[in-house]
């Protein structure tokens, strides 16, 4: 199946069970090109689940996926390059400097030394890792970490990018500070990116189409607004809070 | 407790270190001293003439090509095994649990002799009975067990996922290979490199029931020499048994590896190892 004109990602009907369990059932969103979508949901409500089957790294049990109108590749094979999947782990290797973690993917593509070097060399100033580049990976924080794999990513420039809560270990400065270049690098690149967090606020700041999933089931939200103004999302309890706070 | 009392007095522990040394040493220097002699006759404590002789048909005759043919030998096992070894580790962190990785250490359990016993039908009707083939192919069969049981717990629950991502940014089997196998296997590959080559190059089961008699690696010659009654050269060729080790030892050490010595001879080895960081 492909994408619906303009659509970058098209799920339609997607189901799976793991270990028995019913994780996801009849799932259906469709994603434009150059949004971010923000799926929100509690701790084991298949989060991860629906961005690995959209990677390819689980097959579904039934229904149909297309990215960018190709087919990732399903079962034990990997995704295709038009996807890319963020996992909550670094997942660096450890043999290569900053720098050739963050170049790995270019490297692989063989692209040009030059090209290559200015385009390592101005996402690692972006992410303010320039003085890490010739450091290895247990040379580095966990802030550290995520970032570099943050910017392995973006240079792999993949059409869709998934990122599965890659912002949750990190401490509560270092995780405003990668919202806010996250944010900034999706709108330079035009990146298309579903990301899927459990944070309220972190899903209102990064998000431009919004989502939530309950109990394997999967609702999408018009606008900013409707997802606000669904009491279920949990925006309205955190505005109170900050309203109390304010207040007091 | 005090340290004295922990270790016993100065005087008792350089007794105690001169003893351990003796124990190490003793055996290089008696053969070092049978070697270089010659006209050696029971009941006599001296040999006739210390001339050497015994080193120079050594290393013209035939223990030269014995120790090219196994050392050729060794090297391609311990290349050979090391790979399969670390194939096969990876096919069975993905497929087999704890219990059935228990299965690895199968070919480990029999004595080397059986384990040639049980492949010699195998060996024959491949017509490599009595060949350098064959008791490579055997040789490797042993090797690769040890291989695979020594890298079976390097795989690590992320190194899965590390492929994926290879794979995902445009990466082949060559770059897994490259940036997440050999990467994880990297701190035992000198351990098992030098461990297959020793199964190799000190074995004598194997190759006595696969190589028929025919194949003449420095062990089989060294059995010949000690059945024939040459002191001498028997001697000799036990030195140069010992050369690669060795030789192997100070590389390892040289490069810095942590990795712990234990094989063929792991009392030996591993005293060897303690003497050589005590040196260096």
């Amino acid at each position: 199946m492909k994408a619906a004109g303009g659509d970058c990602l098209t799920v339609v009907g997607l189901g799976i069970a793991l270990g028995g369990r019913v994780v996801l059932q009849n799932v259906s969103l469709r994603l434009g090109a150059a949004e971010t979508l923000v799926i929100l949901g509690s701790s084991g409500c298949g989060k991860s689940t629906l961005l690995k089957c959209v990677a390819g790294l689980l097959r579904a049990d039934c229904g149909e996926i297309s990215v960018a109108g190709v087919e990732p590749a399903g079962g034990a094979d990997v995704a295709g390059p038009e996807s890319l999947y963020l996992d909550q782990e670094p997942l660096l290797f450890e043999h290569l400097n900053v720098f050739d973690n963050a170049a790995f993917a270019l490297r692989m593509r063989r692209v040009a030394v030059k090209e290559l070097t200015q385009q390592v060399e101005e996402l690692l100033e972006r992410t303010g890792l320039s003085a890490e580049a010739g450091k290895f990976p247990r040379q580095l924080s966990g802030g550290q970490k995520q970032r570099v794999a943050f910017v392995r990513a973006l240079l792999a420039r993949p059409r869709l990018l998934l990122m599965d809560e890659p912002f949750a270990s990190l401490d509560a400065q270092t995780r405003l500070r990668m919202q806010a270049i996250f944010r900034s690098l999706a709108e330079q690149y035009r990146m298309t990116t579903v990301f899927v967090t459990h944070d309220v606020r972190e899903a209102l700041t990064l998000g431009t189409v919004f989502g939530r999933l309950v109990d394997g089931g999967y609702r999408g939200y018009g606008c900013r607004a409707d997802f606000a103004a669904d009491p279920e999302t949990g925006v309205r309890e955190e505005l109170e809070f900050w309203a109390t706070i304010g207040g007091k | 407790m005090s340290e004295s009392g922990k270790f016993g007095s100065g005087a008792g522990r350089l007794i105690l270190l001169f003893c351990l040394s003796t124990v190490c040493v003793l055996p290089y220097a008696v053969l070092l001293w049978l070697s270089s002699g010659s006209g050696w006759e029971w009941p006599r404590l001296v040999p006739l003439r210390i001339d050497g002789v015994a080193w120079q048909r050594a290393l013209s005759g035939s223990n030269g090509r014995a120790s090219l043919e196994g050392a050729g030998l060794s090297v391609a096992v311990a290349a050979c095994s090391t790979l399969c070894g670390l194939m096969i580790s990876r096919c069975w962190s993905e497929t087999g649990g704890d219990r059935r990785r228990s299965l690895l250490y199968l070919p480990l359990l029999t004595s080397p002799a059986i384990a040639a016993g049980c492949l010699f039908d195998l060996v024959s009707r491949l017509q490599l009975a009595g060949t350098w083939w064959g008791v490579f192919l055997v040789q490797c069969v042993y090797g690769t067990s040890f291989a695979a049981v020594l890298f079976a717990g390097v795989r690590e629950p992320s190194s899965w996922r590390r492929e994926q991502l290879v794979r995902s940014f445009g990466g082949g089997d060559l770059a897994v290979w490259r940036h997440v196998v050999l990467p994880d296997a990297r701190g035992l590959l000198p351990l098992c490199l030098f461990q297959t080559s020793l199964i190799s190059w000190l074995d004598y089961g194997l190759t006595t029931v696969a190589g028929g008699g025919r194949v003449q690696t420095l062990m089989m010659r060294l059995f010949s020499q000690i059945r024939e009654g040459g002191v001498s050269q028997a001697a000799v060729s036990s030195l140069l048994l010992t050369v690669p080790p060795l030789a192997a030892l100070l590389l390892l050490r040289l490069r810095g590896s942590g990795v712990a010595v234990t094989g063929a001879s792991p009392g030996v080895l591993g005293g060897l190892r303690r003497v050589l960081e005590r040196v260096s």
